[in-house]
Parts: structure tokens; C-alpha cells; sequence
């Protein structure tokens, strides 16, 4: 045996026979932890139960929307459902989804570090969560909250429904985003490893980088906007409410001041896991690199300066409204730079439609129509027609839907050997993501022209006129509904019946394919070798681990840098 | 997408351009869509393309190809921007166009008041006509003066490409220029036994389009079964003087139930309060048959009623100040009125029978005269039923009537 194939035994040889699932037992063990990996397997099992919950309530609008009348839901419930739907899929599932769940699995073994730099703040973090939404569930089944998930005043004052349960809980999910935030920022400004300049860091980094400040900067604008409305009900303060001489938009300015910048905390990290996919299944060193990290940090410091442009018919004043109509189409610039890139990245590449990949792809046609479709709504002739339609509706759900979580799929399915060192069945997965990309359009494409024509969004009845293209957009959800089955199947599945899954399945070159799948407590029971992340000649394939594993140069000893000794747990 | 923009009742994408800047707004729709499909089809004609070419086959590394170049990138980065700038200039442009009124709307005479309401619209005209269909004429601009008595509502009428927020607590304005004509009688069909059906044209569609609650979906042009539109907007072939033909209504110095259903439909009560046994809305229906029922309040408090008169009490009461006493199983959403003790008396009789004319109690009608004017009132119903004219209820009707007093005193108060 060779000297070089020896390091290789002694680097990648053989799985370690614990790994952060097995090392400790018992429920006190998850609960308890303070392990990165587990904070990260946590919140994906709580996003995903919560998309679950909101997914169904979607169903049950859509089943409800297929006859013009009424079928089984009042208008009050219809009401509620649909607030429901939003404030659980914005505030409980998609902000967190690809951050809080995958971000905080991946991010420090990206950086080939042990953990994020505040283990406690993340396990905090990880019970605000909980605490956020277990104010949510509170506030659904005790008088469920009608106020749509933006709480508009003075409606949000006079209704009746669960308006301050539902506000602590954004309070609360409010400060666990933060501490997400706040703990990313630092962990990669100081634990990057020597070598691993800012300009070396693979994009995910970036773009959670850049969620990370937009989460710490907007978020307490949220908190403090819910505080005001809380106490705007309990007191009557009269700050929003006009019967005591207050201003209803002014809550419109605060609530998108923080929501629209919450709109890049939900796309940006999409974006960041788009960069890995595409580049990691086609082999090929990302087009562009810099011009994807900049533009990353351009929407996260534009996206602060646009939030007017949901207020365009609010009755604001035309120099207002001009100068963020201005704005907005500013923030279109770095979107579409990102996209040119990604396909450019295909060019010349080695690509293979794994299910990563088919997502990755069906995320650009998604988003690509997505973003298009804000083109309109950012032009102030036609968005004074198309504000408050379907056409928004289907606009933010191919950007939020077909964006944020076709990418958080996407990634689930690259990462998930990874997570459980388990392969999925590869063909059960494409499919997954054929149907759902097929029920995903004939969902929302409808509702664009439904939107054109002039039907508002938020109604319980509608014109019977409308009818067909409900009835086109149900089918499409129950489909949808279908393929997100059909996914999750597969991937649970693969946990009992999938084949070993080695350390790197997918050649990819990025820090957290070098260590065993799944990862030890201490991620790494090595030097780690660091190379560029977008490097796949770097990469080669071993037939003895049944994956891929870093070249080694013959004549030298392995490029490596020194981990601190593993700090014995009791 | 485009194909059937030729099409009468609008285009594909678009209802019918029903006002001066409809065309303008649905042009630059078009503009951006025309550019936004040729970028979807190049990027994701290139993304097929390569993904067919450069499946991998035997290798698992690509050719060498690199993985930047700086003027491509700056070119795909500086020329959409281009674009861009065309397309606010040119949105900015339109939006100006139909956010500043011409000289002719901005006039006192030309402004109308638009109030929303949970749920429901009230028009005001200059002169004090107060009805909840809106009535335009055809090529006169028109300001809208828009307020809300309660919480945010939108007023957006999708044939005029116009949408304005009614904000609680203060004013809004939009403007209109109607080009297209729909008359009642374009909108609703009578045939030859009287029965009433909807017309070859749909009504203008007024819409609530900023989410007000739990009749929300009930703010809009609505065809109903008993043979009429919930607040249709008509635009009429005449001067806007002359609009008073279809807007005035006096009253009825022979019959408080008349005068009860107009302003149960011009106060937008139909909004919330459905006639008899049609389909509940927000608040409960109208019933014969609940006249004297006791009432029961959500805190558990029964009110009995020993006469008609306590009763009568009771409904004024619920009417002007409503949150008194809320009846079990109903939300506390219906707004304050300030009805006169005359409207109350109509409100009143209306409520008492509202599937029918009664009577009258007042036995005031002991003038011959009346009695004639009342009969010809009925013969002009069914006369306007037979030729299809406008004039469809009793409403139209009585405002035919009384039209010509009425419009004189206009042209009086604009000298």
C-alpha cells in the first residue's frame, strides 16, 4: 500500500461506528443538546409538521374555492383558514425552513467547524421557536386569528379573533430568527478556517451570511410593531386606530418595513442553496462567483428600501410612491444577475438530473416566472389594476413556493445522505419532483390570469366567471399536494430500506462532504482539507468507499489544518 | 395570451377597457410581458438546451470552460437595467395619467363621495342624491372623494383599471372617464311575462379589494336572485345633470315601506341583512315571521316585547346604536347609523314585511290624488318592464317621477 492510499485509509476509509444520531440516547439527550446537528434535525422536524399543518389548511381553501358559493366553510372560517395558511407558512415555516433547519445542520461543517460560535443561543433559539408557536396553535384553536397574516389595523384592532396570542407568537418567533441570526454572523466572521477567505466561502455562506443580517436588522421593527398592537388593543393607545386619532398606514409602513426584507430572509438562502445544487450536479465551477456573493449582499441592503411598494394604492403621495417604484426595480437587477449565472454554470458542465437537480432546475423555470411576474407589480400603471388580485397571489407563491421551498426540497434531498447517511431511491425522488413541479403550475399559472382579470384575493365567493380557473387551481393543489407526499415518502423510506449513503455521494467539494455521513459529534475526526469549494477536480472517486474523496498530491503530505482537540463530553 | 384582446367583453387577460386609461394601463401590461417572455424563453431555452447537450456520459468531469468573464457578466447586469428604466418611466408616466384629475373632474360639481363600510358602498352626488349603485355618464370625468367608516376597504373597479384604499379617518381621491356605456337595461333582461333575468352585459364590477372582514367577499357587483345587482356600476349615455334621473329619490309621502327599501338598499344594509329566505349573510335576515320574536344577547340577556310598540323601540334602537344590545350568535360589526325619526318610520315598515308592500299603517292617504299617482306608479312598472327600459323596480320608477322638480333645483344651485 502506497503512502498516499494509506492517508486515504487513515483519512476516509471507514465510517466511524458512532455518529451524532447514535452517541447519546434518550429524549434529554435531543432536548438538551446542545449540538449544532440535533438544533438542526429538530427544527427540520418542526418546520416541516408545521408546513404539514399550513398545507392542509391551503387544501381546504382550495376545496372550498371550487364552487363559487359556499360549500362547507362560512365566510368566517374561510377567513380564518386562509389567515391561518399565511401567518403559519410565513412566520412558522418558510422563515425558518432553510436557515434554521438546513442552515444550522450545514453551516458549521461548511466552515469545517465543530459547531455554530453560541451552542446555548441555538438551543435557545430552537425554544423560541417552539415558544412562537405554540402561541400560533394557541391562538388557532381558541377563537382562530381572521386577520390575514399582515394584521392590518384597524381591522386587526376591532375583530374579535386571537389577535394578541397570534402577536406574541411573532414576537417570540421574531427574537428566535434573531438569535439564528445573530450566531450565523459571528460564526462566520470568526470561525472560518485558516485559508477560508471571505471569497472562498462557498455561496450558501453568503447567502445565509446576508439572511443573517437582514434577519438582526428588521426583525425588531416586527417585534416592536406587534408590541404597539398589542398595546394598541389592551390600552388603546390610538397610534393605529383612526377612532381615537391615529393612523392606520402608519402599522402598513412598520409591518413592511420588516416584512418585505423578510421576503429576502425567505429567497436569499434559496438562492444560496440554488449556487451549491447547480454547480455540485453539473461538476462545474460556478459561473460568476463573485458577481452571485455581491449580489446576495445587494438584495439584502436593497430589499430594506423598497417596502413601499405594497402600499401603492394605500393612498401615499406620488413622490412616494414614485421614488420606491424606482427602488423596487433596482432590487430586480441582482435576481436576474443570479440566474444568468446559474445557466451559464450548465454550460459545458457534466450534468445529472438527480432529484437535487431536477429541483434546482424547476426552481430557475419557477422563480423565473416569479420574478417576471414582478415586473408588472413594480410598474405603477399596471399594479394599481393588479394590487390586492390573484395576480399577487400566484406572484409571491411562484417566488415563495416555487422559489423558497423548491430549493428547500431541493437541498433537503442534497443533504439528506448527509443528515442520515441513508441514499433515498433516486427515481421515487424525480418523480416527487415531476409531479410536484407539474401541480406546483397548474396551481398558480391560473391564478395570474384570474389576477389579470380583476378577481381580489381574500374572497370566500367569488364571480362565477371565475369559476373555471378555480377549479384548474385545485386540481393543481391536490396534485401538488400528491408530489410533496410522494417526496416525503421517498424520503423517509430510505431511512429504514436506503443503502449506506458514503461520505460524499455527489462529488462535491465543499467541507461538509469530507466528513463521515452521518457526521461524528465533532463533525470531523480529521484534518480537514481544504480546497476551493467549487474545485471537482479536487474530487475523485474511491471505490472502497463507494464515494468520492479529495486527491491527494503523491509527493505531499495532505494540505491540512490542525483541529482543536475534541473537547471530551460526559 | 393576447390572442382574443379583440375580443367585446374584454381580453384574455383583461376585462373590457372601460375607461380613458384602460388602454394605456393593458398596453404596458403587454410591453412587459412581450420583453418578460423573451428573457423566460432564452433563459430557459439555453437551460434545456445545456442540460440535453452536456449530460454526463462517460466522464465524470466537464471540459475545461471558464467560470467568468467579466464583460459578459457586466453586460447581463447593466443592460436589463436599461429595460428597467423604460419600463418605470413608462409605468410612472400612466400612473401620473390616472392619479391626477383633468381640470373638468376636479370641479365641486363633478366630485362624488364614495364611502365603504362593512359591507357595503354608499355613493353621495353633488347634490345630495344618495344611492349604492354608482351611476357615471358616458365621457365626463368624475372625482371620487373616498372615505370609510370603519376599517380598510378598497374601491376598485376592474373595467376602469382603477383601485383606491378607502382609509378610516381620512380622504382618499381617484378620478374616472368612463368610454364605455352600461345601462340597466343592457345589464338585466325583462321578458314578455315579467320575469326577470340577467342581461346580455354584466354592470361595471365594483369590488372591496382590501380585506375587511367577515363579509368582505360580499362588497361587490353581484347578480342576485331576486332579479337584481348588488352594487353595479352603470355608466349612462348623458350629461352628468342628467344622472339625477337614475340617482334621486324623494320621499314617498304615501308609503313608509318604500321609503324603507330604498334606504335599506341605498344605506347598504343588503350588504349584510338578506329579505326573507334567501341565503344568510353577515347579519341575520329580514323575516316576516321574526316580528316580536324575543332576543337573546350574547351575554345571555332576554328582551321580550309586550307590543308592537316596544318592538318598534327595540328595532330603532339596534338601528342607531347598534352595540347595544348584540344578539347571540351574530359579530358586533353593524355600524352607527344617524337615521331621522322619518327614516327610522320607513326602515321600520320595511323590516316589519320585507318580502312585500304592505299597507300603509299610517292611513294617510286620503288624498284621491295619491291614490291615482300610486296606481300609476304600478302601471309605469309594468310598461317599463314590457319595453325593456331602464326603469326596472319601483325604485327607477319613482325616480322618473320625480325627476324633473329635482333636476330644475340643480340647475337653479349651479347658478
Amino acid at each position: 500500500m502506497s503512502t498516499i492510499a494509506k492517508q486515504k485509509e487513515k483519512l476516509f476509509g471507514h465510517a466511524p461506528e458512532e455518529n451524532f444520531l447514535t452517541e447519546s440516547k434518550g429524549w434529554a439527550s435531543w432536548l438538551f443538546t446542545l449540538d449544532h446537528k440535533r438544533i438542526g434535525i429538530m427544527y427540520l422536524i418542526g418546520v416541516m409538521s408545521a408546513f404539514t399543518l399550513a398545507g392542509i389548511l391551503a387544501l381546504i381553501l382550495r376545496m372550498e374555492l371550487f364552487i363559487p358559493g359556499e360549500m362547507f366553510l362560512s365566510n368566517q372560517n374561510y377567513n380564518r383558514m386562509f389567515t391561518l395558511h399565511g401567518a403559519i407558512m410565513v412566520f412558522v415555516f418558510i422563515i425558518p425552513s432553510i436557515p434554521a433547519a438546513l442552515g444550522n445542520f450545514i453551516l458549521p461543517i461548511m466552515l469545517g467547524a465543530k459547531d455554530v460560535a453560541f451552542p446555548r443561543l441555538n438551543l435557545a433559539s430552537f425554544y423560541l421557536w417552539m415558544g412562537g408557536t405554540f402561541f400560533f396553535i394557541l391562538s388557532m384553536l381558541f377563537n382562530a386569528l381572521d386577520t390575514g397574516w399582515t394584521f392590518y389595523t384597524p381591522y386587526s384592532i376591532q375583530t374579535s379573533s386571537a389577535v394578541i396570542a397570534a402577536t406574541t407568537g411573532v414576537f417570540i418567533l421574531g427574537f428566535s430568527s434573531i438569535f439564528t441570526g445573530l450566531n450565523f454572523i459571528v460564526t462566520v466572521n470568526t470561525m472560518r478556517p485558516p485559508g477560508m477567505t471571505w471569497f472562498k466561502m462557498p455561496l450558501l455562506l453568503w447567502a445565509l451570511y446576508s439572511t443573517a443580517i437582514i434577519q438582526v436588522l428588521a426583525t425588531p421593527v416586527l417585534a416592536i410593531t406587534g408590541l404597539l398592537l398589542m398595546a394598541e388593543r389592551i390600552l388603546g393607545l390610538g397610534i393605529f386606530d383612526p377612532a381615537l386619532g391615529g393612523d392606520p398606514v402608519l402599522f402598513q409602513h412598520f409591518f413592511w418595513f420588516y416584512s418585505h426584507p423578510a421576503v429576502y430572509i425567505m429567497i436569499l438562502p434559496a438562492m444560496g442553496v440554488i449556487s451549491e445544487l447547480i454547480s455540485v450536479h453539473s461538476q462545474k465551477k460556478i459561473f460568476g462567483y463573485e458577481f452571485i456573493a455581491y449580489s446576495s449582499i445587494a438584495i439584502a441592503l436593497l430589499g430594506f428600501l423598497v417596502w413601499g411598494h405594497h402600499m401603492f394604492t394605500s393612498g401615499q403621495s406620488e413622490m412616494v410612491i414614485l421614488i420606491f417604484s424606482a427602488l423596487t426595480f433596482s432590487v430586480a437587477i441582482p435576481s436576474a444577475v443570479k440566474v444568468f449565472n446559474w445557466v451559464a454554470t450548465l454550460y459545458k458542465g457534466s450534468i445529472t438530473l438527480t432529484t437535487p437537480m431536477c429541483y434546482a432546475l424547476s426552481f430557475i423555470f419557477l422563480f423565473g416566472i416569479g420574478g417576471l411576474t414582478g415586473l408588472p407589480l413594480g410598474t405603477l400603471s399596471t399594479d394599481v389594476h393588479l394590487h390586492d388580485t390573484y395576480f399577487v397571489v400566484a406572484h409571491f407563491h411562484y417566488v415563495m413556493v416555487g422559489g423558497t421551498l423548491i430549493a428547500f426540497l431541493g437541498g433537503l434531498f442534497h443533504w439528506w445522505p448527509k443528515m442520515f447517511g441513508r441514499m433515498y431511491n433516486e427515481k421515487g425522488g424525480q418523480l416527487g419532483a415531476l409531479i410536484v413541479f407539474i401541480g406546483f403550475n397548474l396551481t398558480f399559472f391560473p391564478q395570474f390570469i384570474m389576477g389579470s382579470r380583476g378577481m381580489p384575493r381574500r374572497y370566500a365567493k367569488y364571480d362565477p366567471e371565475f369559476q373555471i380557473f378555480h377549479q384548474i387551481s385545485t386540481i393543481g393543489a391536490i396534485t401538488l399536494g400528491i408530489g410533496l407526499a410522494i417526496a416525503g415518502y421517498v424520503l423517509l423510506m430510505s431511512l429504514y430500506r436506503g443503502k449506506r449513503a458514503p461520505g460524499n455521494p455527489w462529488a462535491a467539494s465543499t467541507l461538509e462532504f469530507q466528513c463521515s455521513s452521518p457526521p461524528t459529534f465533532h463533525n470531523f475526526e480529521h484534518d480537514i482539507i481544504l480546497n476551493d469549494p467549487y474545485d471537482f477536480e479536487s474530487i475523485e472517486y474511491d471505490e472502497r468507499v463507494g464515494g468520492y474523496v479529495p486527491v491527494l498530491e503523491p509527493a505531499e503530505e495532505p494540505k491540512s489544518v490542525p483541529q482543536p482537540e475534541p473537547v471530551e463530553t460526559t | 395570451m393576447f390572442l382574443f384582446s379583440q375580443a367585446r367583453e374584454g381580453s384574455f387577460s383583461f376585462p373590457t377597457q372601460g375607461s380613458s386609461f384602460a388602454a394605456e394601463v393593458d398596453s404596458m401590461y403587454a410591453f412587459i410581458f412581450w420583453i418578460s417572455l423573451f428573457f423566460f424563453i432564452v433563459i430557459n431555452g439555453l437551460m434545456v438546451y445545456f442540460v440535453i447537450k452536456y449530460r454526463r456520459k462517460d466522464k465524470r468531469l466537464p471540459e475545461k470552460s471558464p467560470a467568468h468573464h467579466t464583460v459578459l457578466e457586466l453586460a447581463w447586469t447593466i443592460l436589463p437595467a436599461f429595460i428597467l428604466v423604460i419600463m418605470f418611466i413608462r409605468g410612472a408616466w400612466g400612473y401620473l395619467e390616472m392619479r391626477n384629475p383633468p381640470e373638468a373632474a376636479n370641479a365641486v360639481e363633478r366630485t362624488i363621495d364614495v364611502r365603504a363600510f362593512k359591507y357595503g358602498w354608499q355613493f353621495t352626488y353633488p347634490n345630495g342624491d344618495i344611492t349604492s349603485e354608482l351611476h357615471l355618464a358616458k365621457n365626463v370625468p368624475v372625482r371620487f372623494r373616498i372615505s370609510s367608516r370603519d376599517a380598510l376597504h378598497s374601491f376598485f373597479i376592474r373595467e376602469f383599471r382603477l383601485k383606491m384604499d378607502c382609509v378610516p379617518g381620512r380622504y382618499t381621491e381617484a378620478w374616472v372617464n368612463p368610454i364605455e356605456t352600461r345601462t340597466p337595461s343592457e345589464t338585466i333582461s325583462v321578458d314578455e311575462n315579467g320575469n326577470v333575468s340577467k342581461g346580455e352585459k354584466e354592470p361595471f364590477h365594483l369590488q372591496c379589494a382590501e380585506y375587511c372582514g367577515e363579509g368582505h367577499s360580499q362588497m361587490r357587483t353581484e347578480w342576485k336572485d331576486d332579479g337584481t345587482w348588488a352594487f353595479p356600476v352603470y355608466v349612462h349615455d348623458c350629461s352628468f345633470d342628467e344622472l339625477t334621473e337614475f340617482t334621486t329619490w324623494d320621499f314617498d309621502q304615501n308609503s313608509n315601506w318604500k321609503n324603507g327599501e330604498f334606504l335599506f338598499k341605498a344605506y347598504g344594509c343588503v350588504g349584510c341583512h338578506a329579505i326573507e329566505g334567501a341565503a344568510q349573510k353577515v347579519g341575520p335576515n329580514f323575516r316576516a315571521d321574526q316580528w316580536r320574536v324575543d332576543r337573546r344577547s350574547a351575554t345571555g340577556e332576554v328582551k321580550t316585547f309586550a307590543n308592537d310598540a316596544e318592538f318598534e323601540t327595540y328595532l330603532s334602537r339596534s338601528i342607531n346604536y347598534s352595540t347595544e344590545f348584540i344578539v347571540n350568535g351574530y359579530p358586533n360589526q353593524m355600524p352607527k347609523f344617524e337615521f331621522s325619526p322619518k327614516q327610522l318610520d320607513g326602515l321600520i315598515a320595511f323590516i316589519r314585511s320585507p318580502g312585500q308592500e304592505t299597507v300603509d299603517e299610517t292611513g294617510e292617504t286620503t288624498d284621491p290624488k295619491a291614490g291615482e299617482a300610486g296606481a300609476g306608479k304600478e302601471k309605469q312598472k309594468i310598461d317599463a318592464s314590457k319595453s325593456d327600459e331602464s326603469k326596472i323596480d319601483n325604485e327607477d320608477g319613482d325616480a322618473a317621477k320625480v325627476a324633473e322638480p329635482k333636476s330644475s333645483k340643480n340647475t337653479e344651485k349651479k347658478e
